[in-house]
């Protein structure tokens, strides 16, 4: 008895302090492309201004798939690009990643930028950048 | 109330059957000699009762007591009572000479053993009467404790002058005996005889009523790295009973800084916001006072607060409007300084557990994306004035 009280207290304690609400303060976009059929899904929640995106799903099987992103500066100068995306189920695990590096957010969210070896960090007015990952869900 | 027989001090140590007739400076004339309201006729004045077989002698204290009330236009009567008196007789002394005019009296509860030149001085006063008692420490020297007596009563007369508390005194409850007499006393020696009953006089007075606590001042907190520190205003109000066991509520307001939510590089300057947080919280501690007067405090105490995070958007942002909850426990001390009159300095620390707390995050339609997540641990920090009567 004593002993079940001791444990029930210890996971009070726990689910207490484990305890965070959410407010929401910024709406992101979304949808920029048509919606993802993959086995895991890959939505690109907002993106640098000027920027025209695409969307491809390459591969696909049963516990995953592989994206390839297409990248265009549509505005009229130079461009540090960025695309933030989100992976569903957020658990699903990048085995493979080519043109770009990604920061983790959590949850789930990346942030996508070039990389000097691909030389796709800026982008001039109208150039073009393919970028992908492949993810295990 | 009028001035006239506005304060009568009756300084007597523990102990000692009545005795010996009143000693005063040449000047003032006894309350005996006037013809009508001896009051009226002497102008206000004290009295001041000393225990037979003290260190002090009544005619030097009496003329030390009437250079440091000389600028008040207060009178001394000191007089010495024997130093193993009854404290029923002893209030019984005090009320008499409050109906000869005086409206106060004191004396000196000898230091206990285990801590000599800790004496406690006590005061009864006003109409009703009410008993006051604060620590003393009385030095050996006669010289010195005259010295310093002249200091504490003076201050005490200059407190009661304004028509506030005693200074650093107490309230104690006067005995139960005491408490029920009626306004209308008997004369003095009826009034003793009423309490000859020395074995039935209660040895101590009873624990005193609790004081009301009242703060106002400088709130300060932090909340994350985005926002590292708000800054705004609290209030507290509460009680602080006798032992010193403070409880009081506080209800505070904390702004922060523009926020610019960013997420991994990316920054987004069209959704900036502002952050507010109106706390309520309960507060229980301990106040404990030290220093040679007793002005210092220094209060540990235990803070449950809840507290409304509320954000809206900057003037032509797109970010949404919304708040939440967050909810912390944690340990706080105050430090503080008296500055008479029941006004105090007070600087408080506080360290804040956030049992509940509150990401603020981005939205998509495919989930959520933190943006500001404050650390399980925080600090406040209150620096204001604070009341208590």
């Amino acid at each position: 008895m004593h002993r079940a009280r001791k444990v029930w207290l210890l996971a009070l304690s726990t689910a207490a302090l484990a305890c965070r609400g959410e407010g929401t303060i910024l709406e992101l976009d979304g949808g920029l492309v048509e919606a993802a059929t993959g086995t895991c899904r890959l939505e690109i929640v907002d993106a640098a201004p000027g920027l025209t995106l695409g969307r491809t799903l390459t591969s696909d099987w049963e516990a995953g798939s592989c994206y390839e992103l297409s990248v265009t500066n549509a505005g009229d100068g130079r461009v540090g690009w960025w695309v933030l995306v989100a992976i569903e189920p957020a658990e699903a695990a990048a085995n493979d990643r080519w043109n770009h590096a990604a920061t983790a957010l959590g949850d789930g969210f990346e942030e996508w930028r070039g990389i000097v070896a691909s030389n796709n960090v800026d982008l001039d007015a109208g150039a073009v950048t393919t970028v992908g990952a492949c993810f295990v869900c | 109330m009028s001035w006239a027989g506005l304060v009568a001090v009756a300084l007597a140590l523990v102990g000692a059957p009545a005795a010996s007739a009143g000693v005063e400076p040449d000047a003032a004339p006894s309350p005996a000699d006037a013809d009508a309201d001896p009051a009226e006729a002497r102008g206000p004045w004290i009295a001041v009762a000393l225990a037979e077989g003290d260190a002090l002698a009544a005619e030097p204290l009496a003329l030390t007591l009437s250079g440091h009330l000389a600028d008040l236009g207060v009178t001394p009567t000191v007089e010495a009572r024997g130093a193993d008196e009854a404290i029923a007789r002893r209030i019984a002394w005090a009320r008499a000479s409050l109906r000869e005019g005086a409206e106060a009296a004191f004396w000196i509860a000898a230091a206990p053993a285990e801590s000599p030149g800790e004496a406690r001085l006590f005061l009864l006063h006003g109409d009703p009467a009410r008993l006051y008692a604060r620590p003393l420490a009385l030095p050996e020297d006669p010289l010195e404790r005259q010295e310093i007596l002249g200091i504490v009563i003076r201050g005490l007369v200059d407190a009661l002058l304004g028509r506030d508390a005693p200074l650093d005194m107490e309230e104690v409850a006067l005995p139960e005996a005491e408490a029920e007499r009626p306004a209308a006393a008997p004369p003095a020696d009826a009034a003793a005889a009423a309490v000859g009953d020395e074995g039935a006089a209660p040895a101590e007075p009873a624990p005193p009523r609790a004081r009301l606590l009242l703060g106002l001042g400088y709130a300060g907190s932090s909340f994350a790295g985005a926002l590292p520190w708000g800054h705004g205003a609290a209030l507290e109000l509460g009680a602080i009973t006798r032992p010193g066991i403070v409880v009081a509520g506080e209800l505070g307001w904390i702004i922060h800084g523009v926020l610019t939510p960013t997420l991994g590089g990316a920054a987004y300057p069209d959704a900036r916001l502002r952050l507010g947080r109106a706390g309520l919280g309960l507060r229980v501690g301990y106040a404990i006072r030290f220093g040679a007067r007793r002005l210092g405090l220094v209060e540990p105490a235990l803070v449950a607060r809840g507290e409304a995070v509320i954000w809206w958007p900057q003037a032509g942002s797109r970010a949404l409007r919304g708040a939440g909850m967050r909810v912390a426990l944690g340990p706080a001390a105050t430090l503080g300084v008296e500055l008479g009159r029941g006004l105090a300095l007070a600087l408080r620390g506080e360290l804040d557990l956030w049992v509940r707390n509150l990401d603020l995050a981005a939205h998509s339609s495919v989930g959520s994306v933190v943006v500001v997540r404050p650390p399980r641990v925080g600090a406040s920090v209150l620096a204001g004035l604070r009341y208590a009567r």
